[in-house]
């Protein structure tokens, strides 16, 4: 490498060489410290600092890498040996049965593993053998691919072994899992269950479940008599459908629940005898003890609806919600402001509201909200087409809001953003499909919220002019995620103007512009920061569908441009042979040419929600999964 | 464990640093930020009313007398009640207390002093703050930072560039 660096002329004195100055013992310590990346550079610096990350690694308490999914081969040295590791996250998208045994380790209590459709069922059984001190498991597809094996024995086995567990998350499809003994295996699930989530279960195995354990409570035999959930808190899940028959189901068998979210999507139309009606949305709070209700019928495979619910069933549910911190209802077409007027006056330590489809759903809502003593947080009112600028200003004096989602929801223009232009906690904002022109960004560019992330998708009215309108002000210091998604009018001139702007993006979607091209890319690359290092703090960007990319953008994504690029979306169509050249040479680049949304924090468009907000508990540090702060390099 | 002494005076324990400087903390306090004065005070059986002395003599003053700074506001601050705004101070406290006009040499002595008596939590406050200065950084900037030659051979450089493939070394 290069000679040590040249005297200055004029300096403070060099600082003590680290190696010398402190035992290696200490220098592991602080290497311990660092997160993987970044230990792995300190590894670089020379011979001592490679020998201590060597031997840090080996009593390393937390070992995270979800920003990018090593291989077997790259993983096994990296863990070795570690009997001090407590917190174990990982993305396996590239590990196999094979590396089930770096996976499973003794002593962990925490294990986080993303995307392991290569694995099998093998994975629970491992766990359940070596891992039985585990307090927390997530883990997301598992055993997808086709020819592996995932059945309820493992589940049988996890629910036995891992005796500790108090959280549970397992995103998968619960239909793998059936049995006749599947109510009843849940009786051998840990005590100390507090938290459970399921990805998707059959209603009809869920019914199964709760009448197990409903009738176990209820029989005579107290000493005998299989004990199921006995502390759980929170669940949630997804079903077919939502019925009456479930919420009282739930509210009997788990009457310690304090957050409950619900999610369906119907494929047929239901019918009145499985459905949520007013009767049903009584039952659901009947101790009064829930802080957290989430409610929601999706609309992916049928234009449907809690048609059958109504004010009345709103009323009657809000008179017993008094500790309600969270609500969140979706597919609610019925209800008008009288429902949800009920819900802010009666539920005064609400923070969290959201309401998609609201199609009744006007400014009156808001009208004295400024009377109660309400701090909401989190607004979230999606699809709400009545909703005006008025009803905004309203919102706005609750000077706390921190994330606030008004998706398609069309009467929106500039003076409702110019009312929110001077909330000093707003972090996100989502302006997707509102009629907004250049003048709202004028008034974000002047305002002085600290936002994180804006998003401007299919805002067809914004031209070029509303980059620098929105780049005025102290903006720049804390925007890092930018959506300008789906706007005509939008050409290279913007993009040049934002890469001028120096503002460290980490994010940038830019699908489906058809004026943006080659040019686009050449002034992103570009950027530099700090002087040394070439280009863009950026770490995903969406070109996808953008008609002026040719393959010569191609070489702008080599290294050195780019050197964080995580993820990236084209066109597939795009010269075949530069793609494939491209992942070659940056193989852990997630590529996407087909239109998928990109990126792990991305609002899930398909429930048209991000679920379990209550976890990031600043709302902010909403990259769940990557260690802040990592540079990410190929 | 100690007992209260039946006189009025409390029990010290002086660190004496280079040039013979004293610097006194209570006994209390030494008890709950140092191991060594734990373990020490433990297997001592008569002591009346004498002061444990330690010495340090191959450490400066001024890290000895932040040292005893430190231990003073954790025991302080460990008696006091544990809230939100609790911690918030205490982190606020932190930053003043490695603020800008430490740097990397008294950094490295405060770190030796806090080893030697075992005190855990300046220990841990200095790790993570070197640990700081050094995170997201490339192996060059690194060795700037830390003053640090690069006595890699050629060899042991393309090891752990291909070792690490995914990351650019």
């Amino acid at each position: 490498m290069s000679p040590p660096d040249p005297i200055e002329p004029v300096s403070p004195p060099p600082p003590p060489a680290m190696d010398f100055a402190l035992p290696s013992a200490v220098v592991a310590t602080i290497l311990s410290r660092l997160d993987v990346r970044s230990l792995l550079l300190a590894s670089a610096a020379c011979r001592c600092l490679r020998s201590c990350a060597s031997h840090a690694l080996s009593f390393l308490p937390a070992f995270h890498l979800l920003e990018v999914a090593l291989t077997h081969d790259l993983l096994r040295p990296l863990m070795p040996r570690n009997p001090s590791l407590r917190s174990l996250r990982l993305d396996c998208a590239r590990l196999e049965d094979a590396a089930v045994g770096c996976l499973a380790r003794p002593g962990l209590h925490e294990l986080t593993l993303l995307n392991c459709d290569n694995l099998s069922g093998r994975l629970l059984r491992e766990l359940s053998a070596t891992c039985q001190d585990l307090r927390v498991l997530s883990l997301n597809s598992v055993a997808e691919r086709r020819d592996l094996a995932m059945g309820f024995s493992d589940l049988e086995a996890l629910l036995g072994g891992c005796s500790n567990l108090e959280s549970l998350s397992l995103a998968l499809d619960f239909s793998k899992f059936d049995d006749p003994n599947f109510g009843h295996v849940w009786s051998s699930a840990s005590e100390g269950l507090s938290s459970l989530e399921i990805g998707y279960i059959p209603l009809s195995m869920l019914l199964t479940l709760l009448t197990v354990a409903i009738e176990s409570k209820r029989s005579m035999d107290c000493i005998k008599a299989p004990v199921f959930f006995p502390s759980l808190q929170k669940l949630y899940l997804s079903v077919d459908f939502i019925t009456d028959h479930l919420i009282e189901s739930i509210s009997t068998a788990l009457p310690s629940l304090t957050h409950l979210d619900l999610q369906d999507a119907p494929i047929l139309e239901p019918t009145s005898e499985s459905d949520l009606t007013n009767a049903g949305l009584q039952q659901i709070n009947l101790r009064g003890k829930l802080k957290h209700i989430s409610l929601i019928r999706s609309l992916e495979f049928l234009s449907t609806s809690f048609r059958r619910v109504n004010d009345l069933g709103i009323l009657l549910m809000s008179e017993k919600c008094s500790h309600l911190e969270s609500i969140c209802l979706g597919g609610f077409s019925r209800v008008t402001d009288t429902g949800f007027r009920a819900i802010i006056h009666s539920c005064s330590g609400l923070h969290k509201l959201r309401v998609s489809h609201g199609s009744h759903l006007t400014d009156l809502v808001f009208h004295d909200i400024g009377a109660t003593s309400l701090c909401l947080t989190h607004v979230s009112l999606r699809w709400c087409n009545l909703l005006t600028n008025v009803g905004i200003e309203r919102l706005s004096c609750n000077k706390d809001l921190n994330v606030l989602d008004l998706r398609d929801c069309k009467s929106l223009g500039d003076e409702a953003v110019r009312a929110l232009s001077c909330l000093p906690r707003l972090h996100i904002l989502l302006l997707d499909g509102t009629d907004i022109t250049n003048q709202a960004l004028k008034y974000l560019g002047l305002g002085t919220c600290p936002l994180v992330s804006l998003s401007l998708r299919g805002c067809r009215n914004l031209t070029n002019d509303c980059i620098p309108l929105l780049f005025s002000g102290s903006i720049k210091q804390s925007l890092q995620v930018l959506d300008l998604s789906r706007i005509p009018s939008l050409t290279d001139d913007a993009i040049m103007l934002i890469a001028r702007s120096r503002t460290p993006l980490t994010e940038l979607r830019l699908r489906e512009n058809p004026k943006i091209g080659d040019a686009s890319v050449m002034a992103l690359a570009s950027m530099q920061f700090d002087g040394a290092i070439y280009g863009s703090t950026l770490q995903l960007l969406d070109l996808y569908d953008c008609c002026g990319i040719t393959p010569l953008a191609m070489r702008w994504f080599k290294k050195p441009y780019f050197p964080r690029l995580r993820w990236l979306g084209l066109t597939g169509s795009l010269n075949r042979i530069m793609v494939d050249a491209l992942v070659r040479s940056r193989p852990f680049l997630h590529m996407s040419c087909g239109g998928e949304e990109l990126g792990t924090a991305y609002w899930d468009s398909s429930s048209d929600w991000y679920r379990h907000d209550d976890d990031d508990s600043d709302g902010l540090d909403g990259e769940p999964v990557s260690d802040s702060d990592t540079i990410t390099e190929d | 464990m100690a007992a209260a002494p039946s006189g009025s005076r409390t029990r010290m324990v002086t660190l004496i640093s280079k040039g013979g400087r004293n610097f006194k903390m209570p006994e209390a306090v030494a008890l709950v930020s140092s191991r060594s004065c734990r373990e020490a005070l433990d297997y001592i059986e008569y002591r009346g009313n004498n002061t444990m002395m330690i010495k340090l003599l191959d450490i400066d003053p001024k890290p000895v007398s932040m040292l005893v700074n430190f231990c003073n506001h954790m025991a302080a601050a460990a008696t006091s009640a544990a809230s939100d705004d609790a911690a918030q101070r205490m982190r606020e406290w932190e930053e003043r207390f490695l603020g800008d006009d430490v740097d990397q040499a008294l950094l490295y002595d405060l770190l030796s002093a806090a080893i030697s008596i075992q005190a855990d939590g300046l220990i841990d406050l200095v790790c993570k703050r070197v640990a700081h200065m050094i995170k997201g950084k490339t192996p060059q900037e690194i060795r700037t930072i830390l003053g640090i030659q690069d006595d890699l051979t050629p060899d042991q450089r393309d090891e752990i560039r291909t070792d690490n493939s995914w990351i650019d070394i």
